[in-house]
């Protein structure tokens, strides 16, 4: 029991992830908001307002207003169809700038919720008088505890603890492999080099399950099943460097020749992975969709990473454990296997 | 045991196929995959992962097995 411990901690671990993960609500946002006047503004006209996890009805001190270049005007009518359909009626605009107007919607359950660039029209005229008003925003939000709400990610947010860990494990892994092949390049002793390729080894599992669903996550939100992204095209040389150190490995007949050239083929691997993975997606002027990478913030920037931060550090650590978990059966097997060869 | 894999896999790929006679096969899974929401794309990621889990399984017992046989003679 007591050599079982983190794996007991582990399946705490992933069992937080998969409940936290999958429970925690989705913080209320707008997601469309269509205009009857699609040309001009020159007459009243109407916006309907589809929400996600909103309270149009429950809310109280509810309101709304367009926001253009700085100046708010505030519906003239607020009528909620049920908790996540709204009209609103806007007295005719002409607008100051760019005809592109967001969109705010408050109540005292969602607190303000702002859709940028909400509707625009194709208007030419510019410079009018706009109907000004300042919102009378009351809102005491309840403190409910849920997921950030972000366009285009929605719900697929939560995958930030299935997929990304994915990655984490694989680096993990083959960072002790890394290690390894150092030791073993010390002294020889072809312990290392089995703790070494079964490493790497179970590193290829949690990799090709990473590209797997990053691909399946880019098809909803980025469009592609791949896209030509730095990150993308690094990770691709990287599992594909390792697959080949598989074939390589397989290639050598006499063990200790196989272990030597192995660990610096090893070793160069790691290497080139970390600048490709790493540094060069990082570097300002690289184009990147990853957060965190080619001048784009990491989630790290955003006002409410709190609510997802200690989940994800759990999944990371749950996922690492689960593969070292994996990789030290694979080792025992192997152990086991040359014992009785010998 | 292969063949038969791919074979069940052409199947249900043609029955895909023919189900999907006014859209394309990808349309229709991008469609799905939005629904609720885009959670389904978490549950299809989640059943991945689970997927890939136990091919791992079966093929460390697949070893163990090999190993046991070994042994024995």
């Amino acid at each position: 029991m007591k050599r079982n411990w983190w794996k007991i901690f582990c399946v705490c671990l992933l069992f937080l992830t998969l409940f936290a993960g999958l429970l925690v609500p989705l913080a209320p946002g707008l997601i469309t908001a269509e205009s009857s006047a699609k040309s001009t503004f020159s007459g009243p006209f109407t916006v309907k307002v589809f929400g996600y996890n909103t309270h149009f009805i429950d809310g109280k001190n509810a309101g709304a207003y367009l926001i253009n270049n700085g100046v708010n005007v505030c519906a003239t009518s607020f009528r909620a169809i049920d908790n996540t359909h709204l009209e609103l009626d806007f007295p005719p605009i002409t607008p100051l700038a760019e005809p592109v107007f967001s969109l705010s919607v408050y109540n005292d359950v969602d607190g303000k919720l702002i859709m940028p660039s909400a509707i625009s029209t194709t208007d030419t005229t510019r410079g009018g008088i706009v109907p000004t008003c300042r919102p009378d925003v009351k809102v005491e939000k309840q403190d409910h505890f849920a997921f950030p709400f972000r366009y285009i990610l929605y719900e697929s947010m939560r995958n930030l603890f299935f997929h990304v860990p994915m990655w984490f494990t694989m680096i993990a892994l083959l960072t002790w492999a890394f290690w390894n092949n150092l030791r073993f390049l010390k002294g020889f002793n072809l312990k290392y080099d089995q703790i070494a390729n079964e490493a790497v080894n179970t590193s290829l599992v949690f990799g090709i399950l990473g590209l797997i669903t990053g691909s399946l996550w880019a098809r909803v939100t980025w469009g592609a099943w791949w896209v030509d992204d730095v990150k993308l095209n690094g990770t691709a040389i990287t599992m594909l460097a390792y697959l080949a150190f598989t074939v390589l490995r397989n290639a050598i007949p006499d063990e200790q020749k196989r272990a030597r050239v192995s660990a610096v083929y090893s070793i160069f691997a790691f290497v080139m992975m970390i600048v490709l993975i790493g540094i060069l997606p990082r570097l300002q002027g690289t184009d990147s969709l990853h957060p965190g990478n080619g001048g784009n913030p990491a989630f790290s920037n955003y006002d409410l990473d709190s609510t997802l931060r200690p989940f994800f550090y759990a999944s990371v650590l749950g996922w690492i454990l689960i593969g070292f978990w994996i990789y030290t059966i694979r080792l025992r097997i192997l152990k086991i296997k040359t014992h009785y060869e010998k | 045991m292969k063949s038969k894999i791919i074979l069940t896999c052409l199947v249900l790929c043609s029955f895909i196929e023919l189900q999907a006679a006014n859209t394309s096969v990808d349309e229709q899974l991008y469609q799905s995959l939005h629904g609720h929401g885009s959670m389904n794309v978490v549950v299809a990621v989640f059943a991945i992962i689970l997927i890939g889990l136990f091919i791992t399984l079966y093929r460390i017992e697949r070893k163990i097995t090999r190993l046991e046989k070994e042994i024995k003679n």
